[in-house]
């Protein structure tokens, strides 16, 4: 579904990603981790056409995308959940939701965007007296949610997630990771960006690891949590366990 | 100086009305030029040109049709319309490839429109003023509290509302004004979710310029149009847009009323000087809130 050909990007010449290759497959769950730093935002930046200064292929359902630009990526199914939410603050939840779902707005009459609302608002019960909140003033975990819901909102292909439990308690971080796995029961490709590796990596089919724009490893994500020098550096275990 | 004895209660309430009508003016042309600031992030100072060139297109327009009340009525409906062409064929031809530019990149381009722009005027108009009487309906005046005050004014004041309603409509009911909205938190985002920027920006910017045109048109009927009278609009509206708020339409409407309504009440009380009122009201806001009133998004 998605495959990167040897992808290097630049920030006025200082390199982030130095010949990315990754790929994946329709129905898949796959992880990326990464220290903080390591080129994780970049990449996917780059994959959605946000960053422009990189080299190197994109392919997306058997398109080359590399010169495509974002609008037209979400119009062939490439959605992403940017890292920090970046909702629209001063905009109500219902208006966020919309604007996820503009796109395929031209087909769709009002009521069945509202429609579509409510239908998206089952999947988050924390948010339905909320839809007339403003987003900026949610709590963290609400505004994960609404960020992932907007990205559902234009139907998607392939999800992006950028560091969904960025910032969150860790009961807050379980309920985004069920809700990831509920979205992986229906079949939904997702590609998603975790430093908290543990969490990704349980709930992933495949994974790979990003360090200093390089991937510097990949495999099933049960070999890699099983790894020894993951264990070490990216799950907190000592040298002993 | 003894002014106390010549304000009355009925000059004050008429002073009101007078500002009140010169504000609906202000509000037009300043909410356009702040949603393109807002939305776009284009400082243009050649807005304040196509406010000029909407009351000169408005006195054409009707003379061409006879200058009677069926003409006056076309003009503006056509002239604000004829402004948003222009616009549009800016937007498309200049201003859509500077968009990433930074803003004194911008600020000079728009600068250079706006020379342009009234060197246009004085080769199409020449350099003589215009003047436009009102439609029938319209002369005159009424007796307000025994003073009497012209109808054209009071068709004024009617029409700022229904503008503002409009607007309001526009910006909190339609596709296009939460896409708006929403490009002035975080454009980015916007095309991240599939909607292609750039012919939001060109709405944008030709309903902005719009408003402009509107602006010019309907102000001709009470002042003589001029080639001066984009610099005096322009600096106006732009002080209007920094106290009300950057890129916030609602702060256009707070800052063109304070504007409009200290610069009359100021004739009334100190006529000489009046011209200052409303600026120093403007360095008193910007002392206690730099930032404006509002915020920057809305
Ligand atoms: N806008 C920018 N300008 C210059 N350098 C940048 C910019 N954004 C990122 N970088 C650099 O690129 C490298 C990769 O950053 P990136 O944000 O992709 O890391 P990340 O893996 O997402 O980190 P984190 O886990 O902290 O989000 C870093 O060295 C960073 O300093
Ligand atoms: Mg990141």
């Amino acid at each position: 579904m998605l495959r990167i050909e040897s992808l290097c990007a630049y920030y006025r010449g200082n390199q982030a990603l130095k010949g990315v290759s990754l790929e994946v497959q329709q129905g898949e769950v796959v992880s990326l981790i990464g220290s903080n730093g390591a080129g994780k935002t970049t990449l996917l930046n780059c994959i959605s056409g946000l960053h422009t200064d990189r080299t190197g292929e994109i392919w997306f359902r058997e398109k080359d995308v590399s010169r495509a630009q974002p609008h037209d990526l979400v119009m062939l199914g490439l959605v992403q959940v940017p890292e920090n939410r970046q909702l629209f603050g001063p905009m109500t939840v219902e208006e966020n939701l919309q604007m996820g779902a503009y796109l395929r707005s031209g087909k769709m009459t009002g009521v069945m965007l509202r429609k579509e609302v409510d239908r998206l608002l089952e999947r988050f019960p924390a948010l339905r007296s909320r839809r007339k909140q403003r987003a900026g003033t949610l709590s963290g975990g609400e505004q994960q949610m609404v960020a992932i819901g907007r990205g559902l909102m234009s139907d998607p292909r392939l999800l992006m997630l950028d560091e969904p439990s960025l910032g969150l308690a860790p009961m807050i971080v379980q309920e985004i990771f069920s809700i990831i796995k509920q979205l992986q029961r229906e079949g939904c490709t997702i590609l998603l960006v975790e430093q908290n590796a543990l969490g990704a990596l349980s709930l992933s089919d495949r994974a790979y690891l990003l360090e200093t724009g390089r991937l510097t490893m990949s495999g099933q994500s049960s070999t890699l949590i099983a790894d020894k020098r993951i264990r070490r550096a990216y799950l907190g275990h000592d040298l002993e366990t | 100086m003894d002014f106390s004895t010549t304000i009355t209660l009925n000059g004050l309430i008429q002073q009101f009305l007078v500002g009140l009508s010169r504000t609906t003016i202000l509000f037009i042309v300043s909410s356009g030029l702040s949603l393109v600031l807002g939305v776009l992030r284009i400082p243009n100072v050649a807005h304040g040109s196509l406010y000029m060139i909407g009351a000169f297109l408005c006195y054409s327009i009707s003379t061409l049709f006879g200058a009677g009340s069926t003409g006056f009525w076309l003009a503006v409906i056509l002239a604000p319309l004829g402004v948003a062409l222009i616009s549009l064929a800016a937007e498309r031809g200049l201003f859509c490839h500077l968009y990433d530019r930074e803003h004194l990149m911008l600020l000079l381009f728009t600068f250079a429109l706006m020379l342009l722009c009234r060197d246009a005027v004085k080769i199409i108009w020449g350099s003589n003023y215009r003047s436009l009487s009102p439609p029938e309906i319209l002369q005159g005046s009424l007796s307000i509290l025994g003073m009497p005050f012209p109808k054209y004014n009071l068709f004024l004041l009617g029409a700022g509302p229904v503008v503002a309603l409009g607007l309001w409509f526009l910006i909190h009911r339609t596709k296009i004004g939460k896409i708006s909205r929403a490009a002035a938190v975080d454009r980015d985002m916007v095309g991240a979710v599939g909607i292609n920027v750039s012919w939001v920006f060109a709405s944008v910017f030709v309903i902005g310029c719009f408003l402009a045109g509107l602006g010019g048109a309907l102000v001709a009927p009470t002042q003589n149009i001029t080639q001066g009278m984009d610099h005096t609009i322009i600096m106006e509206a732009f002080l209007i847009v920094i106290i009300g708020g950057l890129g916030n339409v609602w702060g256009a409407l707070l800052g063109a009323l304070i504007f409009g309504l200290t610069d009359s009440i100021g004739i009334l009380v100190w006529p000489q000087f009046s011209i200052v009122f409303p600026y120093a009201v403007v360095v008193i806001v910007l002392i206690f809130r730099p930032k404006g009133l509002l915020k920057a998004t809305w």
